[in-house]
């Protein structure tokens, strides 16, 4: 169990930087995520925390220690990869107590603990079974204990759930976070998948192109994305052109949408400049034009597409020629399903952020 | 991860090293010694010579005619083979697994002397045929050659057309029927077309084999002038004097055989196709007329293969006197006279193949994981290095070493360990081959996933790399374990007293015409060759032949 | 897995024991090393006898022909790696005498005072007869030849077989004999018929094969095949007279064993060895107090037609008479 720190670190391949000055900090037994699409350098930043990569720059730190350059093998990590890398020639217990034969445990208590940790992910009776003749899920699992059982500082997991079928993801990501939380091990989880990094994750650090574009909690960077990247990246996210008219009390700005006044949340913006106004599909209220000092942040429009999806449907709203809105609405909110060419008054809730363009 | 000094590039140097001193250098000092003049100064004589004497000229015309003619004869039987064999599915189909057992593993000597018992001027079929008024032509010489190489090398294209085929897509052959062409026409047109250039690589290879082959060519070449022989001869004669012919003829061998395996790379494996996904069409379940067919022909190359070996047994336990088998009469004097006076050889040949084999497979393991996982512009220059003995025939090899080692600061002839560094080298690109092909198919996280898990570097190739390359790593020891000791065209230039094998017995006897104790030797080979290999495949379940 | 490492433990064992037991072997009896032109028949056949008299020696042979091992010990004067040398014609011999060790040996007054080389630099051990070997089936219409003469006659061109004399002892006599007897047109009309081949096996086994119909072989070899029923197969001892070719046994000079070395020669020479080898081999032998025809049927010596000629001369004009020859293979080349 360590803090995790990353000072600085820059990577490049050959030219092309990979990694540019990252910072980060990860609280003792947490589960941290890094989340991102490929080539953004979650997976570099992991190796190098694991040690297969050396950063150009910058140090890695667990707990007080740096160790930027110590060898993998004695950094004490646990790490589960993307293909499980179970050895095939070993059964599954061979391959559970392999890192603890390395340390020289007795052959007694490695017994004992290989069964427990076996038990504890279900695989108790597949011990002696080679890894070809187990599933997906199995040699997940399998690979799981193997981290999991020599008590790493830090447990490293590179995608490990990108393999196994969607409802199979689902069980393994409880799987997983049941482990976690029971052994309080500090773990970094790498994923290109946001619900994963949302239904999982303390903190959630999304990666754009060697940078961190935002560390926050699920909540944090669902609810408040820093800029339209993130926005776009967590969910879904209308991210509409908007010109910054004056600035108003209490944090907030005054905007222009096509002709309608709406009222933000400053971004960091500067008055008479041009921002993106950034708000999410379930945000957008229908209604009648209740609510709101001031601004009554209404912004009327045509319903031009509708998709109906059981739980939610969808729906696009067209202001005029170049603006078109996307609306998600509930059916637990919104029993009544709007039609295809209806007026609506669509009400944008003044907490909504404006961001520099 | 980044190739650290220690301990991978000591050890890349370190095989860099053993490769230049046993593999560059004496090829270059061979090189030069084709340079060399009578005053030992620079000079073209050796060429002069060489273009100047008809005798060479046409040694270097009939290698090259036999190679074609030879390539020609195996690709006719081992390809149509190839195709009955992964099509279909008919009684006996097992029996072919023996195949590659009968011309891979069995020394060449064995070959050509069996054959000789059966067709030679005294063997029982000609003998036979000779009390009913049929007068087989002499089997040495051209007739001789061409049937004996082709039952031996016919095994490779055959292997190699096998697995082409076996990774063959059949949904391109169910496209083209379902357009309207016949499957005769379909397999003319789409299949054949398409693992050409597989048949053709494994069709030079075959040339390249024929060319630089000694046992066959001068057992049965009767006074045909081959570039083999020649270069053999002229090392025979020049000894103790001016290695400049036997330098010149070697020299040209490697050039032939390397302009070939050139166009080879350039020309053939550049169009080889990769099928993305290959799934060969199911074997069908032959009509009872066809079924019976392929099961004759199967059953005859079989036996074809195998009647020499069978009649060399007999022979072994058969009465002769001189140069003549008494048929009929059973006799172990053979025998006692081999473990009379067989005794070192075969303990040679044991200690020096085991020798080699258990090096050269623990160097080829090594050397393929510094090639493969430790990549470096050192280890590309070792993968080159290591390829190298490819183009170069076991005598040329032979005479390169003894000529780079027989003074100056390094002498090893005379030395048990010049024969061990000579099988080796001889198999280095094989077995280097072998181990490679497994490490591909090792993925990189296996390692770090035991490195995490706190095992360093160095042991986790042991622990975790070398246990799952071991089904490959096995099934090269073992071809090596057999083409060591069944060494003989480097063997025969390089040894000295005390250091006979026993191939060199068996070809000695055979040079004397005592074909009934060279039988004796033969048997006593193959089965020091085989019974291990049986052993091991039983006991550590190899797959010898498993194509890739 | 028991299985495995079993078999991997035993493996192990039998060959660290075959190495001991290489090593210790050496040191409990003697070793020497021969260096020999024979085949291996009569090789074998002379050890086995030699075993009895000299057990437990171990006796490593390097082979090839006399011409080819002479060279060797030419070159490895410095570092010899041979201690005895068995057996080469007198002629080829007596070019490399320099490297010759001397020795006296005790069986030496048994053999003829003819058979023995100057300063006891040599001793021989076998006398050959050069004659011709004949398979009548490949000779076919054409009556086989009674005469060397015969064997001049176009009619044969391509069909006889004779040993290169650079490398064979046995032929090089021949060469010498028939220079002699025919002048250098004599060999020029021999050479137009001949197929030179590389080795003596080389030259029995084709005429044997039927790929030639004749040989220009020794007396034993030819037998050989006779004796083992090889049908067809005939001896020819030319009317003009065969050509004798005695062999002897060499001591290498800086011998590195050159005690046993000594017992190896002596050996050769004695009684039981050489009546062994004429029995196996029907060489015969070069002591005067045993009787051919009562062991082997072949007719005594004092039977026999023979060429006369003077074995030290042919020794001393060697290289002259290969170049004679050299010359006569070119010109029937034209």
């Amino acid at each position: 169990m360590a803090t995790i720190t990353i000072s600085n670190v820059s990577k490049a391949f050959g030219p092309t930087p990979v990694l540019k000055g990252v910072n980060l900090s990860v609280a003792n037994g947490s589960f941290f995520t890094l989340l991102g699409p490929s080539g953004c350098g979650k997976t570099t930043l992991l190796r190098t925390i694991a040690g297969f990569l050396q950063p150009d720059t910058g140090h890695v730190l667990f707990d007080d220690q740096d160790v930027t350059h110590v060898p993998v093998h004695r950094r004490d990590i646990g790490m589960v990869f993307q293909d499980y890398a179970l050895f095939p020639d070993k059964t599954v217990f061979a391959n559970v107590s392999y890192g603890l034969r390395a340390r020289g445990i007795e052959r007694q208590s490695v017994e004992r603990l290989v069964r427990e940790h076996l038990d504890r992910v279900g695989l108790g009776h597949l011990a002696d079974r080679h890894p070809a003749e187990l599933s997906g899920g199995q040699r997940q699992r399998a690979a799981l204990a193997r981290a999991l059982i020599i008590k790493p500082q830090v447990l490293l997991m590179d995608e490990p759930l990108s393999n196994l079928d969607a409802k199979l993801r689902v069980t393994m990501r409880e799987t997983i976070l049941d482990l976690q939380r029971a052994s309080k091990i500090t773990t970094i989880f790498v994923t290109h998948d946001q619900e994963e990094a949302l239904s999982m994750s303390d903190q959630i650090a999304i990666m754009d192109r060697g940078v961190i574009a935002q560390v926050g909690t699920p909540e944090d960077l669902y609810e408040r994305p820093a800029n339209a990247y993130v926005a776009d990246f967590i969910g879904a996210a209308n991210v509409l052109s908007v010109r910054v008219l004056q600035r108003a009390n209490a944090g907030h700005i005054i905007a222009s949408l096509a002709g309608n006044e709406l009222r933000c949340v400053d971004g960091g913006v500067t008055p008479g400049g041009e921002g993106k106004l950034i708000v999410r599909p379930e945000h957008i209220q229908f209604g009648s034009a209740e609510a709101t000092i001031g601004t009554k942040n209404v912004v009327k429009g045509q319903v031009t597409r509708r998709r109906y999806l059981g739980a939610k449907t969808l729906y696009s709203v067209s202001v005029d020629a170049d603006l078109t809105i996307a609306v998600e609405h509930h059916a637990g909110l919104y029993p009544r399903p709007l039609e295809l060419g209806q007026i609506v008054d669509m009400v944008v809730p003044m907490n909504c952020l404006v961001v520099a363009s | 991860m980044r190739t650290r000094i220690l301990p991978w590039g000591l050890l890349t140097a370190a095989c860099i090293a053993l490769n230049v001193l046993f593999v560059l250098y004496p090829l270059l000092t061979l090189t030069g010694n084709s340079f060399r003049a009578a005053d030992g100064g620079f000079g073209f004589d050796g060429f002069i010579q060489f273009f100047a004497n008809p005798e060479y000229l046409e040694a270097l015309r009939n290698t090259i005619l036999l190679g074609i003619a030879v390539t020609t004869t195996a690709t006719l039987i081992g390809v149509p083979f190839a195709f009955i064999v992964v099509r279909h599915d008919f009684p006996l189909k097992g029996l072919v697994a023996l195949l590659p057992i009968a011309t891979i593993i069995i020394p060449e000597v064995i070959i050509c002397q069996s054959w000789l018992l059966v067709l030679g001027n005294n063997g029982f079929v000609t003998r036979a045929l000779r009390a009913i008024g049929i007068f087989l032509p002499s089997f040495y010489g051209w007739g001789g050659m061409i049937v004996v190489m082709t039952l031996v090398y016919y095994t490779y294209i055959y292997l190699g057309t096998l697995a082409a085929l076996r990774g063959f897509d059949g949904q391109l052959e169910e496209a083209s029927r379902s357009l309207g062409r016949s499957p005769f026409q379909t397999t003319f047109r789409v299949v054949l077309p398409t693992v050409l250039p597989a048949i053709l690589v494994n069709a030079m290879v075959v040339f390249t084999l024929v060319v630089g082959n000694f046992a066959i060519s001068i057992i049965l070449g009767g006074h045909v002038p081959l570039l083999s022989i020649e270069t053999y001869n002229a090392f025979v004669n020049e000894m103790g004097g001016n290695p400049v012919m036997q330098s010149t003829l070697s020299l040209v061998t490697i050039v032939l055989v390397a302009a070939v395996l050139f166009v080879q790379k350039r020309v053939v494996e550049r169009r080889l196709v990769q099928m993305t996904q290959g799934r060969a069409p199911a074997a069908v379940r032959v009509s009872s007329w066809q079924g019976i067919a392929f099961a004759g022909f199967v059953l005859f190359i079989v036996l074809l293969s195998f009647l020499p070996l069978v009649t060399m047994f007999v022979a072994a336990f058969t009465e002769s006197r001189g140069p003549m088998v008494r048929w009929g009469s059973f006799s172990l004097a053979g025998l006692e006279r081999v473990l009379a006076f067989g005794r070192e050889p075969i303990l040679n040949s044991l200690k020096f193949a085991s020798l080699a084999t258990v090096a050269g497979t623990c160097f080829a393991v090594l050397a393929s994981y510094l090639i493969v996982k430790k990549r470096s512009v050192a280890s590309q220059a070792l993968d080159y290095l290591a390829v190298l003995p490819l183009t170069v025939s076991g005598t040329v090899l032979g005479i390169s070493l003894v000529q780079t080692f027989n003074s100056g600061p390094i002498i090893l002839t005379g030395t048990s360990l010049i024969m061990v560094v000579t099988y080796m080298v001889h198999r280095l690109p094989f077995s280097i081959r072998s181990a490679s092909s497994a490490l591909y198919n090792v993925p990189d996280s296996l390692e770090e996933a035991s490195i995490s898990l706190g095992v360093a570097p160095l042991k986790t190739f042991f622990k975790v790399v070398v246990p799952v390359m071991s089904a490959s790593v096995a099934s090269a020891f073992v071809l090596m374990w057999a083409t060591t000791m069944s060494e003989l065209s480097a063997s025969v230039v390089v040894y000295s007293g005390g250091l006979e094998t026993l191939p060199i017995t068996i070809f000695r006897e055979i040079d004397s015409g005592r074909v009934g104790l060279a039988s004796a030797y033969g048997a006593v080979l193959v089965t020091l060759i085989v019974v291990p290999i049986g052993l091991a495949v039983k006991i550590f379940r190899i797959k010898l032949f498993a194509t890739k | 897995m028991l299985d495995r490492r079993l078999f991997l433990a035993s493996s192990a064992g039998l060959c660290a024991a075959g190495l001991a037991r290489r090593s210790f072997g050496q040191q409990a009896t003697g070793k020497t090393v021969l260096y020999t032109s024979n085949n291996t028949e009569v090789v074998q056949t002379a050890l086995s006898a030699i075993g009895k008299r000299l057990p437990g020696l171990q006796i490593d042979q390097v082979t090839g022909g006399t011409g080819v091992l002479m060279k060797r010990i030419e070159a490895e004067a410095a570092n010899p790696g041979g201690d005895v040398f068995w057996s080469g014609g007198f002629g080829t011999l007596g070019a490399y005498v320099r490297f010759f060790e001397r020795h006296a040996s005790p069986e030496a007054h048994n053999i003829p005072g003819s058979l023995r080389g100057p300063d006891d630099l040599w001793t021989g051990t076998n006398v050959h007869v050069m004659l011709i070997m004949a398979n009548a089936d490949q000779a076919g219409k054409d009556p086989l030849p009674k005469t060397w003469t015969d064997l001049f006659d176009p009619r044969w061109k391509g069909r006889v077989a004779m040993t290169d004399p650079n490398n064979s002892s046995f032929t090089y006599i021949t060469v010498y004999g028939l220079l002699k007897a025919f002048g250098p047109q004599g060999l020029k009309k021999l050479a137009a018929n001949l197929v030179i081949t590389g080795t003596t096996g080389q030259t029995n086994k084709g005429v044997s094969d039927g790929e030639y119909a004749l040989g220009i072989t020794s007396e034993a070899a030819a037998y050989e095949y006779i004796a083992a029923d090889q049908p067809g197969i005939s001896l020819i001892y030319p009317a003009e007279g065969a050509v004798l070719s005695p062999e002897g046994v060499v001591l290498i000079k800086g011998a590195k064993n050159p005690e046993i070395g000594r017992k190896l020669y002596d050996a050769f020479l004695s009684k039981d060895v050489q009546e062994a080898v004429l029995k196996a081999t029907y060489r015969r032998p070069s002591r005067s107090d045993i009787k051919v025809s009562s062991l082997v049927k072949l007719p005594e010596m004092s039977d026999i037609a023979l060429l006369d000629i003077d074995q030290n001369a042919a020794s001393s004009e060697r290289d002259g008479v290969l170049s004679a020859w050299k010359s006569a293979v070119g010109e029937a080349k034209q």
